[in-house]
């Protein structure tokens, strides 16, 4: 609704003050965000390749190759795939957990300092991780699932195209839950006790009281966790590469990789530039869509 | 105790950015000081920005507002001498009562021995002395209702203003929070209420209705203390 | 039937076994890899997986710390520390601004999440260069520079929300009470924001921590922070995992003190802050 500054006749100091705010961040910003992405720009114009290493322009070429590349393609998909199944469940795991953690607890404390340990691990130690414990005979989960199956198991879960991607899912959503787990708990806590205290004594039960008073209190913040967790998903490769480098095949190949691998593999330096701004725009035109369908601020 | 201010509003229109309607047209209004004074009105009615741009979290896109003897129309909130009650209260949840209530003092660098005695007195009026050390969570509707009108005297103000002041109250409660407003007035506060319930309006000594942001109605008490009031007169633009 | 404390006891009693279970199942995965940190590469390799060693032995730490190693824990603490020190500060008060003021509207804030959008990879190289053009390559400045640019979108977009959850009346309220807007931000919206400023804190000083790529090609020899230390000693032949696992964990060790104590502020966080 209203802002604190209101009309022109806001006194010249308030006026500045917004600005001053916004001041140092968008320096810092700039100065490390504008080169990259005009070089990108430029390059993807270009024709350089691992042979090929004049500057020369060459207008869209990049451009057009890539609507025929079956396998970006593939990959986009792959990557959607992670993005639509992981985020859900990390967000909801994430909210149970918070909710469970948000009353008093005896040793609340001790707990979320391990809940929070998943997330401190570093991507390529906790990829290489899994990817031991994934391990078809000398890993524990098949242990333990022959345990529960009565009979030895030795799936293959890194290389069967039926397992890796609850494979990969697995060590995604274990590394970031305890991330949505920890930001909703913080939104969570700021939630207008005497609120909820007015719906009790109205009789409302808790899944209407969750509906109508919690989600939209906490809603900004996790209408931006999502937004957040979301680019991050889009950009997977730590995890994925370290289990299954793309494989088997190019079957769980996300776009991060297929970049890596044209980039810094077959050194298509142009056309990886031209893939890079493709994977911009995609994601801006789809965060400018959702963003508009989703009111942030009251 | 404090020495009683008008506040006058000349003029003061406010219109929002991108709303369809003027949330206040014109409105000339002097109050006197000392008023007892309320706005009433429908939701929408716009007495909610009438009294943000007397506190000054709003600028009036025309008009100017005085104080006293002062215009304030350019100054922040904070140097304007008023306090606010606000409708939910707003206590600060981080900081006890005690500090809720010599927040305003510490800001102003009172020394401490006068915060102190202020504290006390305001405490003592106010019967919260047994809350000074509780947090505003651990407080009741009404006793939250208390703190917030002791944080807003504690600095001798004066004009007080306040949102709303018996809305979540059971009338008990509202009744015995415009006694205390009452006391406050008769010892020289200017205070400014809102309110949309009639009844809390008929107890004060001067109101104003509005409607669609302009002034409909003025009721004033004959310039004679004692005497019944004038009656209702239809404002064009303000009275005097 | 029961009374309501008994209620509430096994209300608890109910939530403090989900509470264990769930920390087992996601502990599991780190218990499992200190033990292979601790295991001889016969013992990682074992059929059956064996769930402890035989015998505790650091050879695969002893490797690790020779001359000079140990000051790329401190590099890792400056730079990691500070460029989230500088983020939070610089991002919290532009998130306030876009929050209060709507400065810029949505263009600004579409733009400063929109550097999160694209993939590192394709911007190493064109650092790298603006990074040698600028002489910035293994200087203090650069290198935190880089994580504070990296950080700032999240820090701006979450901040912004955890701020537009504090009701405006209390920075109203402040207003009147004498502060000036500077003031406002330290005397109330800080302090009410407590709890998404920590949670926030946590993970940019672990992003930065933990990041590897960039430190790998922006430090040579002063600013070597300890991923890249323990990334350079893994070649493409050796998948030594003892060794992997044991320079992991010690990457981890100060890591985890660090979070310790910013978890805890933020757990100290959402216990006061019951508004109203």
């Amino acid at each position: 609704m209203t802002s604190l500054s209101a009309t022109s006749r806001a006194s010249f100091g308030e006026r500045n003050f917004k600005y001053l705010l916004i001041g140092p961040a968008i320096f810092v910003l700039l100065l490390i965000g504008i080169f990259p992405l005009v070089y990108l720009l430029l390059v993807s114009f270009q024709g350089i390749t691992m042979t090929e290493t004049s500057a020369d322009f060459i207008g869209f070429a990049n451009y057009a190759q890539l609507f025929e590349d079956t396998r970006l393609w593939e990959a986009l998909l792959h990557t959607v795939i992670f993005t639509v199944i992981a985020l859900p469940l990390e967000l909801l795991l994430g909210l149970a957990m918070a909710q469970l953690f948000l009353e008093k607890l005896p040793g609340r404390q001790i707990f979320v300092a391990l809940l929070v340990l998943p997330v401190v691990v570093s991507p390529i130690v906790s990829g290489a991780t899994w990817s031991l414990m994934f391990n078809h005979r000398f890993g524990p989960i098949n242990q333990i699932i022959g345990w529960i199956w009565r009979e030895e198991v030795t799936l293959l879960w890194t290389i069967s195209p039926h397992l890796v991607y609850p494979a990969i899912l697995a060590a995604e959503v274990w590394q970031w839950t305890p991330f949505m787990f920890l930001l909703l708990l913080a939104a969570l806590a700021n939630v207008d006790k005497s609120q909820l205290e007015a719906a009790a004594i109205d009789g409302a039960g808790w899944w209407r009281t969750f509906f109508k008073i919690v989600l939209p209190a906490i809603w900004p913040v996790m209408a931006i966790a999502i937004l957040i967790r979301g680019l991050d998903l889009f950009r997977l490769f730590d995890i994925v590469w370290a289990l299954t480098k793309g494989g088997p095949g190019t079957m769980t190949e996300t776009i991060s990789i297929f970049t890596y691998i044209k980039g810094f593999q077959q050194f298509e330096t142009s056309y990886t530039a031209a893939v890079a701004f493709l994977v911009i725009i995609l994601l801006s035109v789809v965060v400018m869509l959702a963003l508009k369908k989703v009111e942030l601020s009251r | 105790m404090a020495g009683a201010t008008g506040v006058r509003l000349d003029g003061v229109s406010k219109l929002y950015a991108g709303a369809e309607r003027t949330a206040l047209q014109s409105i000339a209004l002097a109050i006197e000081p000392g008023s007892f004074f309320s706005i009433l009105g429908p939701s929408g009615c716009g007495k909610t920005t009438l009294l943000r741009i007397i506190a000054g979290f709003e600028y009036p896109t025309a008009g100017r507002v005085w104080i006293g003897d002062r215009d304030v129309t350019p100054l922040s909130p904070r140097d304007r001498d008023i306090a606010m009650v606000f409708q939910d209260y707003a206590l600060y949840p981080h900081m006890t009562v005690e500090h809720n209530i010599t927040f305003n003092l510490r800001n102003r660098r009172v020394p401490r021995a006068e915060i102190a005695l202020r504290l006390k007195e305001t405490a003592r009026i106010l019967g919260i002395e047994p809350l000074l050390g509780k947090r505003p969570a651990q407080l009741s509707g009404g006793e939250r209702q208390r703190v917030a009108i002791a944080r807003a005297v504690a600095g001798a103000p004066t004009v007080v203003l306040a949102d709303e002041p018996t809305g979540n109250l059971d009338s008990a409660t509202g009744a015995a929070v415009l006694s205390l407003l009452e006391e406050l007035n008769q010892q020289g506060t200017t205070i400014i209420i809102i309110t949309h319930d009639h009844a809390v309006a008929a107890r004060m000594r001067r109101r104003i209705e509005m409607l669609d942001g302009r002034i409909i109605a003025d009721t004033s008490p004959a310039p004679v203390a004692g005497q019944a009031d004038a009656g209702p007169q239809p404002a064009q633009g303000g009275p005097s | 039937m029961m009374t309501v404390r008994q209620r509430h006891a096994l209300r608890t009693a109910v939530r403090l076994a989900a509470a264990a279970a769930i920390t087992v199942l996601f502990l599991f995965p780190i218990y499992w890899l200190f033990m292979i940190s601790f295991k001889t590469p016969e013992e990682i390799y074992s059929f059956p997986p064996k769930w402890y060693p035989g015998r505790i032995h650091f050879d695969n730490y002893a490797v690790l710390f020779k001359d000079g190693d140990a000051i790329t824990v401190w590099n890792s603490f400056v730079v990691a520390g500070m460029s989230t020190v500088i983020a939070m500060f610089l991002g919290t008060i532009c998130a306030y601004s876009l929050a209060r003021y709507r400065t810029g509207g949505e263009h600004l804030a579409n733009w400063i999440i929109s550097q999160r959008m694209i993939p590192p990879i394709a911007v190493v190289f064109p650092i790298f260069l603006l990074y040698v053009y600028l002489g910035w390559v293994d200087t203090f400045t650069g290198v935190i520079l880089l994580y504070t640019a990296f950080n700032l979108p999240y820090v701006i977009w979450m901040m912004r929300g955890y701020i537009l959850d504090i009701p405006r009346a209390l920075e109203e309220s402040a207003l009147v009470d004498g502060c000036t807007r500077w003031q406002v931000l330290w005397k109330v919206v800080f302090p009410m924001a407590r709890a998404g400023l920590f949670a926030t804190a946590i993970f940019t000083f672990v992003f930065a921590w933990n990041e590897f790529l960039f430190a790998f090609l922006l430090t040579k020899e002063k600013w070597v922070t300890l991923p890249v230390r323990l990334g350079s000693t893994i070649t493409p032949f050796q998948t030594d995992w003892g060794f992997l696992t044991a320079g992991a964990i010690v990457s981890f060790a100060p890591l985890l003190v660090v979070v310790f104590l910013l978890q805890r502020e933020m757990v100290r966080g959402v216990s006061l802050g019951a508004v109203r």
